[in-house]
């Protein structure tokens, strides 16, 4: 990396954050602090939404997960653009109407205190822990490739979004997310046509589409009905929709962003803006990925991407087998780059029979290299208990530092930290909502002014900023508590939604019965996630806790309607 | 904590927009980019 590309990194963050918090350096009242002063556009909303969305690791491992998986993932999203019209259409005008700051207060005016507190503090554990990985998880991969102090990486990002985030609360976080998000899709546009420049010159996107298509890294939709199988079209389709619809409609970090917009037709119109993009958004994403896939069966790379695990199995007790399996895979990419360009030639020979012939050479050949990065992979983890062997994080970063002109390293890595930024600054900023609205002020302090307020607001996102960077600051000493955070979400958010599908859908169902229903939801998730997770996606959890709250909830207010 | 100038009552260009209209133009884009991706997995396999 280059002083040219520190430079434009730095400018292009400073910028935004510059820019953010001076534009927001007067908000005097909550309204202002919390809710914008209900003046945000549908523009700036729509960016403001997927910039939360969107975290760093989102840029970071999906092109590495097209790498090596392909595209299935892109599945997960099918549900989402359905979830956003329900948003719309009955989310959003019940939000405007009772006129709330937090999704969490609706609960208390349609079930009863003790069922909002239950959905508030479901939120703040799980996003409190959830801010803090999205500062260490990009912090953890940028720090290895580049070299930098970890600790300092994370304080410097930690702080600067407290900083701006604190200060210019709800205002201050969407007006620098339109702007992040903006250089983000600007960013990617620029990789994806570099990435296809630095194609072998007789290899044409069409070309390379069809490399990418026999290795099968195209396989985006797969209407297959298994259950085990992690994405496909069905899964998505109900799933995505779950989770989206939990996530946008009861996740306090994504009902800030739209909750204050101008009018309810801003909010919807910055949502429909989602739901028509966001799809194509993560295609190209993994279309990137793939691509990149395709150019390295051209040009030679290391087993592993991560160099630092690398370095550190050169000098371990297992660096001759480490070696080993380092000249094996190079052999093995030399035979691989051979076949790949006979097939090439074969296709444009238009010649099936050969094609066929080293289509099927060159799979074999593929399997042998992922069998060997498997290996290596296992190995690093065999000296290295705590190395989560993620190797997929690491292939788009290398590829953007070896290979991506001098300036543009620096715009690339302004994308990763924007987007690390945007993610945490919405986070944070509705951590302190939360803890402001629905706890401080509910329960400590129901009378005070309004600058009261917004001090107590400042103070409580200013304590999340500090914990979630405390965390972050801790992760590495707890490794497993990352997964374990990750796959909290999916298991807690379809007993949320279950909750506020039954109020919005219900309208018999009673605070009480809701609660029990709830309670036994999410031992029903908590039963699968323990005793048969390798059975069920994780995807699917989401419809079980919200299928269980509903049903549960709908039969009981009927029986004890029919026996009334 | 209720906004006293709340805007959420609806604006003239409320009631311009045909919200069903909008609605069902999602679910035929999301329809089009599923027939588009289930074409783009064929073709290139």
């Amino acid at each position: 990396m280059t002083v040219t590309d520190y430079a434009v990194m730095a400018a292009t963050l400073l910028l935004i954050v510059g820019y953010g918090t001076w534009k927001t350096r007067k908000s005097g009242n909550i309204e202002g602090y919390l809710l914008g002063d209900k003046q945000l556009k549908w523009g700036t909303i729509g960016l403001s939404v997927m910039a939360t969305q969107a975290s760093a690791i989102t840029f970071l491992s999906t092109p590495g997960l097209a790498y090596e998986s392909g595209m299935a993932f892109v599945q997960n999203y099918l549900g989402l653009p359905i979830a956003l019209v329900v948003v719309c259409a009955v989310f959003i005008p019940i939000y405007y109407r009772l006129k709330v700051y937090t999704a969490y207060e609706y609960l208390e005016q349609r079930f009863d205190l003790k069922t909002r507190l239950f959905a508030a503090f479901i939120f703040l554990v799980q996003r409190g822990l959830a801010a803090g990985i999205t500062i260490y998880a990009p912090a953890i991969v940028l720090s290895s490739v580049l070299k930098w102090n970890l600790t300092l990486t994370i304080l410097v990002v930690g702080i600067l979004v407290i900083i701006y985030t604190v200060s210019g609360g709800t205002k201050a976080v969407s007006l620098t997310q339109k702007w992040q998000m903006t250089v983000i899709l600007i960013g990617m546009a620029v990789a994806f046509t570099t990435v296809l420049m630095n194609l072998p010159e007789q290899v044409s996107f069409t070309d390379a589409l069809g490399l990418a298509g026999k290795s099968g890294k195209t396989g985006a939709i797969n209407f297959d009905f298994d259950l085990s199988e992690r994405y496909t079209f069905w899964s998505g389709i109900t799933g995505g929709f779950f989770l989206a619809l939990a996530y946008f409609g009861t996740d306090q970090s994504q009902v800030q962003r739209y909750i204050g917009g101008k009018s309810v037709r801003e909010s919807r119109m910055g949502l429909m803006f989602n739901a028509v993009l966001k799809i194509p958004m993560q295609f190209f994403i993994l279309l990137l990925g793939v691509m990149v896939f395709v150019f390295y069966q051209f040009e030679p790379h290391d087993v592993l991407f991560d160099t630092a695990s690398t370095e550190l199995m050169e000098s371990s007790g297992s660096a001759d087998e480490f070696e080993n399996i380092r000249s094996l895979h190079a052999e093995n990419h030399a035979l691989k780059k051979e076949a790949t360009l006979a097939l090439h030639a074969a296709v444009n020979a238009n010649d099936p029979a050969a094609a066929e012939t080293h289509t099927l050479e060159m799979r074999a050949l593929q399997e042998e290299a992922t069998s060997l990065r498997n290996e290596a992979k296992a190995l690093v983890i065999r000296e290295f208990p705590g190395n989560t062997g993620r190797d997929s994080d690491y292939v788009f970063i290398s590829y953007v530092l070896a290979y991506m002109p001098t300036g543009l390293i620096g715009l690339l890595l302004a994308v990763i930290l924007s987007a690390a930024m945007s993610s945490t600054a919405g986070e944070l900023n509705a951590l302190g909502s939360t803890a402001s609205v629905d706890f401080y002020k509910r329960l400590i302090k129901p009378e005070a002014s309004e600058k009261h307020y917004v001090i107590a607001s400042k103070l409580l996102t200013a304590f999340w900023g500090l914990t979630a960077l405390g965390f972050a600051l801790t992760a590495d000493l707890f490794e497993n508590l990352i997964e374990a955070v990750n796959i909290l979400g999916s298991i807690f958010y379809g007993t949320v939604l279950g909750i506020f599908m039954t109020a919005f859908f219900i309208k018999r169902a009673a605070g009480r019965v809701v609660f029990i229903s709830a309670v036994i939801a999410q031992s029903a998730v908590l039963f699968i996630f323990v005793f048969r997770s390798d059975d069920i996606s994780y995807l699917l959890y989401n419809v079980i806790g919200c299928g269980t709250v509903m049903v549960l909830s709908a039969a009981v207010s009927l029986f004890s309607r029919g026996k009334n | 904590m209720q906004p006293e100038n709340s805007k959420s009552d609806a604006p003239e260009s409320e009631q311009n927009t045909n919200w069903p209209r909008v609605y069902a133009s999602v679910f035929v884009w999301l329809a089009l980019m599923c027939l588009l991706m289930y074409y783009f997995t064929r073709a290139t396999q």
